[in-house]
């Protein structure tokens, strides 16, 4: 199961329609730097791009805004004021996205921008992009800054504003290096209104979906780290649990011969028979060292409070494209949201198992019905495909570590793991059965969240 | 058995019924019941087989040792079967688990749905005669020598 799953999340789309727990991305970032020298032209950017935002401006004086207090000439805490007050003023919810508003920082020479651009990345507060004017007043022209300005944050797309005689593209570009090609663009004046506001829509679009699109991967590996950890640890469980059953009978049958055996025979063999019982006495206390393998309970399955239906969404949402690419449909029934007391982890990795079991079952195409009820104060989900079911004289041994129908594509853990979560992680039952018509159907049963649940479970944490 | 202070005739009279898919532990609990002095034994390898006996009201049952961890039909269905049986719901009950204790979540179910005693897989022939002993309400030889 390891490598499928493995591939599978690889394979994940960038989950831009992720509605699962998981979604909740930042706010967009609309900070923009302008360095410009002259005051009409700042003067300009503001009209053209911080009439509906928040406008920060360094005087020419002005020194470094890094020491804590507000630069001289800025609209002290402007940029609070814009997002905390002004009700009346705000965007409506759905245009808070679209990069139409802007905050503006604008200075007027190159070391001011530097420490603006050092200062927001201390802050955590970073630029999204900025207009240089490629000519400055002083040592540093505009384009030698965005080099030192990419060392400090590599991520900040520059426009450069230049004058045709200034500087050639081809110049640009060699100055930079052809890696950085992606961060710049270039602008020539005098500008108009439209390029100017087009550029900024642009420049703080791409960088938000950028970001957007990091922290959908970041989550998405931590996501499949977890998956394969809890995956190490319930297999180990899972393994241990069905090597101890197994020598626990073994022992069980040794101890058993020989004490019997030890009634009668010679002294020779009493003699024997004792020195076997002390072996497998031996062996048992080997046996017990390795219960902390799976003795459930402990901090490794830290449990929450979520709705049932989420881990389901998330573990469907990872097999989207397998499902899409079999052909695959899913009938997903939710009642009433039923909360459970849970891990959300070893839950999704249960699902994933399930629906890949599903997905292997049916050929071609077929269908995958959900639904997540209370029945009888518990929570039931059903997973049933509509494939071939399970010969019913190895149903009742499917779920035993290293059991496979797949031969070698198969590990034989996958529902031996989803047993381990469902039954010894979370005291909940899994059964399996074939449908009556076709196909087989897989029911979790899982203890629903109460208050004494909930006390149980922070109890259970001290 | 030189350990038994109940009769020989009572002992003949009672019936055990011992459920393990595994032959082994079955033919190791069978012959520690014959050792005990216990005639009357039915052995069984599977929770369904175990169910039949339990509903034919024309078997005598006065224990039941059952395994745990079976296929399909398990300890703890059997031991709900035979609770909710008016007719069975006294039968002496010893689930015998290759789970070790520390799992307490299963030996509260246990509990809860009624068991009169459990004991883990391996077990000693000592042990096992004392709460069968325990559990039928029987002196043991033990209990006067200490007592």
């Amino acid at each position: 199961m390891t490598a499928t799953a493995k591939r599978i999340i690889e394979r994940l789309p960038e989950l831009q329609d992720y509605d699962g727990s998981l979604s909740q991305l930042p706010q967009w970032n609309h900070r923009i730097l302008i360095v410009e020298d002259e005051t009409a032209i700042a003067d300009a950017y503001k009209d053209i791009l911080g009439s509906s935002g928040n406008v920060t401006s360094l005087r020419r004086s002005s020194r470094s805004p890094g020491g804590g207090a507000p630069p001289a000439g800025a609209d002290p805490g402007a940029s609070t004021a814009m997002h905390s007050t002004a009700g009346s003023q705000s965007p409506p919810a759905e245009a808070a996205k679209l990069p139409t508003r802007f905050e503006l920082t604008v200075v007027h020479s190159a070391e001011q921008a530097l420490a603006e651009i050092k200062h927001a990345v201390k802050q955590k507060r970073p630029f999204t992009m900025g207009f240089f004017d490629v000519l400055l007043g002083g040592g540093m022209d505009g384009i030698e800054l965005v080099k030192q300005i990419h060392e400090i944050d590599p991520d900040l797309y520059a426009v450069f504003v230049t004058a045709y005689s200034d500087r050639s593209v081809d110049s640009i570009q060699t100055f930079l290096g052809a890696d950085h090609a992606a961060r710049w663009d270039y602008l020539n004046k005098p500008f108009t209104q439209g390029e100017i506001l087009q550029k900024a829509r642009a420049g703080v679009s791409v960088w938000n979906l950028r970001r957007e699109k990091q922290i959908s991967e970041d989550r998405l590996s931590h996501m499949q780290k977890a998956l394969l950890e809890n995956e190490r640890f319930a297999s180990a469980a899972a393994v241990a649990r069905g090597i101890g059953h197994e020598f626990r009978n073994i022992l069980t049958l040794i101890t058993g011969k020989a004490e019997l055996g030890q009634r009668a025979g010679t002294d020779q063999m009493k003699e024997a028979f004792k020195q076997i019982l002390l072996g497998a006495d031996r062996a048992e206390e080997i046996l017990q060292r390795f219960n902390f393998l799976y003795n459930p309970g402990d901090q490794k399955i830290a449990k929450k409070i979520f709705h049932a239906h989420q881990p389901l969404d998330e573990a469907l949402l990872m097999m989207k494209h397998q499902l899409a690419k079999e052909g695959i449909k899913v009938c997903w029934i939710r009642k009433k949201p039923v909360i459970l007391h849970a891990n959300s982890t070893a839950l999704l990795q249960v699902f994933v198992n399930l629906l890949i079991n599903a997905t292997h079952a049916m050929t071609g195409s077929g269908q995958i019905d959900l639904s997540v009820q209370e029945v009888d104060g518990q929570c039931e989900i059903r997973i049933r495909d509509y494939g071939t079911g399970i010969d019913p004289e190895i149903l009742p041994r499917v779920t035993e570590p290293f059991f496979t129908t797949k031969g070698e594509k198969g590990t034989g853990l996958g529902l031996a793991i989803a047993k381990e979560i469902i039954e010894n992680e979370h005291d909940g039952v899994l059964t399996l059965s074939n449908h009556e018509i076709k196909g087989l159907e897989v029911i979790i049963q899982l203890p629903i969240h109460s208050e004494t649940a909930s006390d149980g479970g922070q109890n259970q944490g001290g | 058995m030189a350990d038994i202070v109940d009769g020989q005739v009572e002992i003949a009279t009672v019936s055990v019924l011992v459920v393990d898919d595994d032959a082994m532990v079955r033919s190791v609990l069978v012959e520690y019941l014959q050792s005990f002095g216990f005639v009357r034994i039915y052995d069984v390898k599977g929770g369904r087989q175990a169910m039949k006996l339990i509903n034919d009201l024309s078997v005598p049952i006065d224990l039941i040792l059952a395994d745990w961890q079976m296929p399909e039909v398990d300890g703890l269905q059997l031991l709900k079967l035979t609770r909710n049986n008016p007719a069975r719901k006294d039968v002496k009950f010893i689930m015998i688990t290759s789970q070790v204790p520390e799992e307490r979540i299963k030996i509260t179910k246990a509990r809860l749905a009624g068991v009169d005693s459990y004991i883990v897989k391996p077990f000693k022939g000592r042990l096992l005669h004392e709460k069968i002993w325990d559990v039928l309400g029987w002196k043991r030889e033990d209990d006067e020598k200490t007592g």
